[in-house]
């Protein structure tokens, strides 16, 4: 997809947009598209799924289908726990002929649930309705008490009158039932579930295992990996999302708080933590500061839909390993770099601990992920596929008063090196003269090199200006109004600035791409924004 | 809350932090590594009142018009047995005199799915018409209500030997603690079992120590016969299906129960219904017995029931709420009258909540009529000397 088509524009909004208090049971905890990008679910807190289908195939518009509640608030007798009916993940499966099926969890069960249309049938003709039998017209006057005489249910139910009763058609409504329970296999909370591509199989990690199932046995499941440390006092990492390989039946990955991720191969052994491939960044300990640690752990990794990538998202930034280099990955992305000073703040509003997204485009060249201030960001064609022939970003004032506004131009104007921090026109500058070279970016230096490349000039070889195009939109209210106002870039380098007061609650952790076209569903507390750039 | 496990994983590690920092503050002279000795860093955030500012106050309004367990009870204790790797939350009114020649001890033990609270209505019965004079205890078997698991690695299980067990073991410490007050020979312990509950009183019964069998006056079932209740077993599915976990708040949890007839009696509901559930911290009330659960079990809850009750050597009492059918033995047993029937058409099958009144008036005439420190003997002999 050319970047003409990264210009993304509000589309639907869905939820109570009032802005008062928002009850729990509302606020959006996951939400994905289907296979073909025609369905969408999403998960609340109060374990309700709702889907919506694709309204209009040229306009990116959806509506809604049907709503069910998966899973409902348990107590766990033995340990005293409550169990949350809180929707952790919705992974949806090929389609079987005319129903679709998806996958629904919350901490401790696994629903598979059945969604197809159902035709009811209701009686439309029977003997005693209107209209049969000629002495009907006569009993008319009558009919409307319960009782009419002996004489007239005689002449009514004559043999010759006697049909049978009909049924046809009333309704057609969109039911849901869970066709599988998968229960009781967890003793800690579930983050994921994977739905491998040879549909037969699944999995579904919790804090310290992973467990394998058949959709058809909700009795049994294997364990395939276990970092269950003999002595609980010993746990160093927990497992924070695990994922299969779109195309290899045998490959899965999982990633831990302590920013590594493993990628296995099942064929190797029945528990898979043997030998795995880790992908693992070195830093040097000098420049870890007190939240390395938990800055580090990565909440969430996704394989592309082609299979060479991974995406890894750890609280500051996001990382693009290719799947066969482990040593480093391709790119890291910091994505916002205002946070990195204010580090102390969200370690005492507990939003240092937030799980972020991060989701590749259909054609897997594109990420996106979300931030704080219901802003998310989407990296367009961040990803290469073939060797670099170099983001050449040239970009200069004169372009942009000249050419008209049109995509392209939106583009141009508003890129931001999202590595470092500093005024717009300054990049610009930058931007203009500068040429690209290496794919390799280390984020933390990056501050530095800003200013040595301001002094000095084009020719700098500098591993360490990788220009990346970002995009930053706001999933709020501003969305309505900014629909016609000021061009994409304008609208990035607004949402950029967040000055002094950071909205902690306003995050936006849970999103989908549509797998084939620049669409996406964003949830932002109890809403779901659609934004296309279609 | 799912995060618990990560989160305080991570901490752990700030904490370590803490202590080094603290340590190192101490050492200011002497490490120059730290920059200058003045620097001093500020204390850690408390991130313990961070979470827990977080969960919001629990309404309490929503209990405010239902009645606590304290007034039908007078103790609410934890007994706590090791050996049976439980914790058993139990309810208890002692005697306030032992003034009569007879004090009877009413023991109750709840069905499936319940909880201690549903004989508190008919404690209380007792207590009133008795003035005092009598005892009622009643506790939350495993897996039900307040009572909880020392060590929940170790295996649970819920067939039937294993409830006998625990109620064995609680009759042998009532014996021994509570009631070693009152002189022996006016003690007249009556067991009560309410639907699975009659079934372990009648299989404890035999288990018991030669002296506990002496002073029990009687072993009472409540609406449980073998066979209808196998057959309802099967059929439970529906019935569990139908019947929801989860409740807004305890007021719509006992309205459901009121409505659909499974309670008769809205003050015995009122006390009851909570009981079996647990408040969350987001407000809803979710039941805390899965009865799902206890599935693999079913079929020893109640085999050999009926041949075993009739052949109880003391005195029985069978009070069922009339929709049942006696089956064959229990037929043949009353026919040779080896114990007392009594049905009560409008009961539904919680008899000691909707009926407390002609249950609680039901026992202590059975308990009279067969205790035999009651019965004085005329003697003529040795009076007149």
């Amino acid at each position: 997809m050319s970047r003409d088509n990264f210009n993304f524009k509000f589309s639907q909004c869905f939820g109570d947009k009032a802005d008062i208090v928002v009850t729990e049971a509302d606020i959006i905890t996951a939400s994905e598209f289907d296979h073909t990008g025609n369905f969408l679910a999403t998960g609340d807190k109060g374990g309700r799924v709702v889907l919506f289908e694709r309204s209009n195939s040229k306009h990116c518009e959806y509506k809604f289908l049907t709503e069910f509640q998966s899973h409902d608030a348990e107590f766990d007798y033995l340990k005293s726990l409550e169990i949350e009916e809180k929707i952790n993940q919705i992974k949806w499966l090929k389609p079987v002929q005319r129903s679709h099926f998806l996958l629904s969890t919350n901490d401790k069960t696994i629903k598979l649930w059945k969604i197809y249309e159902k035709n009811i049938k209701l009686v439309s003709e029977n003997n005693l309705s209107e209209g049969f039998g000629i002495k009907q017209k006569n009993l008319l006057n009558n009919n409307s008490t319960a009782n009419t005489g002996p004489e007239s249910m005689k002449s009514v139910l004559k043999l010759q009158n006697l049909r049978l009763p009909v049924l046809s058609q009333h309704d057609k409504i969109i039911a849901a039932t869970p066709k599988r329970i998968y229960a009781n296999a967890h003793t800690y909370h579930i983050n994921s579930i994977s739905p491998n591509s040879d549909q037969e199989t699944f999995l579904s990690a919790d804090d310290l295992r992973i467990n394998l199932w058949n959709y058809d046995l909700p009795e049994e499941s294997f364990n395939i990996v276990d970092i269950k440390p003999v002595n609980m006092e010993e746990l160093t990492e927990v497992i924070t999302s695990a994922e299969f390989h779109p195309q290899e039946c045998n490959l899965l990955m999982y990633s831990s708080s302590k920013g590594t991720i493993k990628l296995c191969d099942m064929r190797l052994n029945a528990l898979c933590d043997d030998k795995p491939m880790v992908f693992e960044e070195y830093t040097n300990p000098i420049n870890h500061n007190f939240f390395t640690e938990i800055t580090s752990s990565i909440s969430d990794i996704k394989f592309s839909p082609n299979g060479r990538y991974i995406a890894s998202r750890d609280y500051l930034t996001v990382k693009i390993w290719d799947i066969n280099m482990n040593n480093k990955p391709l790119k890291t992305i910091n994505i916002h770099e205002q946070l990195k000073e204010r580090l102390s703040d969200t370690y005492e509003n507990d939003a240092i601990f937030d799980k972020f997204e991060v989701e590749f485009s259909g054609d897997s060249s594109s990420i996106m992920t979300g931030s704080y201030n219901n802003n998310f960001m989407i990296y367009p064609d961040v990803v290469k596929t073939s060797d670099d022939t170099g983001i050449v970003k040239t970009f200069d004032d004169n372009q942009q008063q000249q050419q008209q506004q049109n995509n392209n131009n939106n583009i141009s104007h508003g890129i931001h090196n999202a590595n470092g921090s500093g005024s717009s026109s300054n990049r610009n500058k930058i931007s203009h003269s500068h040429k690209q070279h290496k794919r390799n970016s280390n984020s933390n230096s990056n501050n530095n090199n800003d200013e040595e490349d301001e002094d000095e000039d084009l020719d700098v070889d500098n591993d360490n200006n990788e220009k990346i195009d970002e995009i930053v939109l706001q999933a709020d209210k501003t969305a309505f109004r900014n629909k016609q106002f000021g061009s994409l870039s304008q609208r990035t380098a607004r949402n950029k600035e967040w000055g002094d007061d950071i909205d902690f609650k306003k995050s936006i952790l849970h999103f989908s791409w549509h797998p084939r076209e620049n669409s996406i569903a964003i949830a932002a507390t109890n809403n779901l924004f659609i934004f296309s750039a279609l | 809350m799912s995060d618990n496990l990560r989160r305080n994983l991570l901490l752990k590690h700030m904490k370590k932090a803490d202590a080094v920092i603290e340590s190192a503050a101490e050492n200011n002279s002497s490490d120059t590594s730290l920059g200058e000795s003045q620097d001093t860093l500020g204390s850690m955030p408390d991130f313990n009142s961070a979470i827990h500012s977080q969960h919001s106050v629990v309404q309490s309004s929503d209990t405010a018009n239902l009645e606590t367990w304290d007034e039908y009870f007078d103790k609410k204790e934890n007994i706590r047995f090791e050996e049976r790797n439980f914790n058993f939350n139990t309810y208890y009114t002692l005697p306030k005199s032992a003034a009569s020649s007879s004090i009877p001890i009413f023991i109750f033990h709840h069905g499936a799915g319940s909880s201690g609270l549903s004989f508190a209505n008919l404690a209380r019965t007792l207590s009133e018409k008795l003035d005092g004079k009598c005892g009622c205890i009643a506790f939350d078997a495993r897996g039900h209500g307040n009572t909880t698991v020392i060590d929940s690695d170790l295996d649970v299980s819920y067939n039937r030997k294993n409830f006998v067990s625990d109620f064995k073991s609680l009759l042998e410490y009532v014996y021994s603690t509570l009631l070693v007050d009152i002189p022996k020979e006016k003690l007249s312990i009556i067991l009560l079992g309410h639907s699975l509950g009659g079934s372990i009183c009648t299989f404890t019964f035999p288990t018991l120590s030669a002296e506990l069998r002496k002073h029990t006056t009687g072993v009472t079932m409540l609406d449980i016969i073998e066979e209808a209740a196998k057959e309802a077993l099967n059929k439970v599915d529906h019935f569990l299906s139908v019947t929801p976990n989860v409740f807004k708040s305890y007021h719509e949890a006992i309205d459901w129960y009121v409505r659909h007839g499974l309670s008769k009696n809205r003050t015995s509901a009122n006390i009851a219904v909570p009981s079996l559930f647990r408040k969350f911290t987001s407000g809803k009330v979710v039941r805390i017995t899965n009865l799902q659960s206890f599935r693999p079990f079913w079929d020893t809850w109640f085999s050999d029931l009926s041949h075993y009750f009739v052949t109880l050597p003391t005195s029985k009492l069978l009070i069922l709420a009339g929709n049942d059918n006696l089956d064959k033995e229990l037929i043949i047993g009353q026919m040779q009258g080896k114990y007392q029937l009594v049905v009560f058409n409008e009961s539904g099958h919680f008899i000691q909540e909707d009926e407390a009144n002609k249950t609680a008036i039901t026992l202590i005439d059975f308990w009279k009529r067969n205790d035999n420190k009651n019965v004085v003997i005329k003697t003529n002999w040795g009076s007149a000397k």
